[in-house]
């Protein structure tokens, strides 16, 4: 039984693009805001055609830590259209849990039923034996791998574990070893890495960028986004 | 992404869901470069409205190649949604004839010997040879748009 999920990341609902100089008479601003808006629903579209169930956001998917009522609201309205489709939410730097804690409470307590905050490490269950282990952003930059703790779970047989973190993956040949199926913790399993910023890779550990770049010269040129 | 069960890799695809495509690219210059084609050559033909470009101008260019490029920047620019025009690592190669161009003799043409001394001085420091550079340079397009 195949597990079809969308991975997606840093949509930076509500950036303001200040850097970004508009004549007086233009509205590029205005359009790079509406298209971050607007990557909801085509992140939506992409879920439904595919017949994904899950839609994991691995951080940042808003800009700063206060962004305002309407475009938290309207994020979360937008991602409630589909009832059939879950998001999962992952604090990252930019919404990280302590400066934005007022914004998870938000998420938490208002968001339609199919959209979920990953405001805690603790496991979810998204089918019968696939398990998501958030590791969700607590300060802005706390400098520690916050997936260091995945190894530590104990495996459950025939499970299949998926790890949900923010940020690139800085020593790629570590993580590979880390993260080799054949771990001996967890055998059977599986462990993937979703994250942010490094190349796709066909290996058993699944290094997928879904990232949208906000400036040029980041990380991420080339990649088209909203 | 689908993941098959436990220990088998993963199938992933990657799906574009953005509106925007952002760029970062070179512009590798030469004396001899026709330097209005060549940014163009390195320029997206279509969709210029939805991309964000920055363009780093490198190597080396004289002073006629570069109020070229400025032109034809000014030109091409507006066409992005946003356009960056980075020349701060393209160096600047003086021969007489750009000098000329800016006068054959008189007080311009002193202040332009100066400038070009000062670009190539053993003894100022980096800082100070970079802003001889860039009054030359400025002289040099002043003179030219006045000319035109």
């Amino acid at each position: 039984m195949a597990f079809r999920l969308i991975h997606a990341s840093d949509l930076h609902l509500g950036r303001r693009f200040a850097n970004i100089p508009q004549p007086p008479d233009g509205n590029i601003r205005g359009r790079l805001m509406e298209a971050r808006h607007a990557s909801i629903s085509r992140i939506a579209k992409v879920a439904h055609d595919r017949n994904a169930k899950h839609i994991l956001l691995a951080g940042d998917t808003f800009d700063t830590a206060t962004p305002s009522d309407s475009v938290v609201r309207q994020a979360l309205t937008a991602m409630g259209e589909n009832a059939d489709i879950h998001w999962w939410l992952l604090p990252g730097n930019h919404d990280n849990l302590k400066d934005a804690e007022p914004l998870w409470e938000t998420i938490t307590r208002d968001a339609p039923a199919n959209v979920h905050a990953l405001a805690d490490a603790s496991a979810v269950e998204l089918a019968p034996k696939i398990f998501l282990f958030p590791c969700p952003v607590a300060f802005r930059s706390s400098g520690r791998d916050l997936t260091a703790n995945l190894m530590d779970i104990p495996a459950t047989k025939g499970a299949l574990r998926i790890g949900l973190a923010h940020g690139g993956v800085v020593d790629l040949p570590t993580a590979v070893l880390t993260f080799r199926p054949t771990e001996t913790v967890a055998p059977g399993s599986i462990i993937l890495r979703l994250a942010t910023g490094t190349d796709v890779s066909k290996s058993a550990i699944a290094h997928i960028i879904a990232a949208a770049p906000n400036r040029i010269g980041s990380s991420m040129d080339g990649a088209v986004s909203a | 992404m689908t993941l098959e069960g436990p220990g088998a890799p993963p199938t992933v695809e990657e799906v574009e869901t953005g509106a925007f495509l952002w760029i970062n690219t070179e512009l590798p210059l030469l004396p001899n470069t026709d330097c209005a084609r060549a940014l163009e050559a390195v320029l997206p033909d279509e969709g210029r409205r939805d991309i964000l470009i920055r363009v780093r101008a490198t190597g080396w260019a004289s002073l006629q190649q570069q109020a070229d490029l400025r032109q034809a920047a000014a030109r091409l620019g507006p066409d992005f949604a946003h356009f960056d025009f980075d020349t701060n690592m393209l160096g600047t190669t003086y021969d007489d004839a750009d000098l000329d161009d800016i006068d054959k003799a008189g007080a311009l043409r002193l202040a332009a010997n100066r400038l070009k001394e000062g670009t190539e001085s053993e003894t100022l420091s980096a800082e100070e040879r970079a802003v001889s550079a860039g009054a030359l340079a400025r002289l040099y397009a002043y003179v030219k748009e006045a000319a035109e």
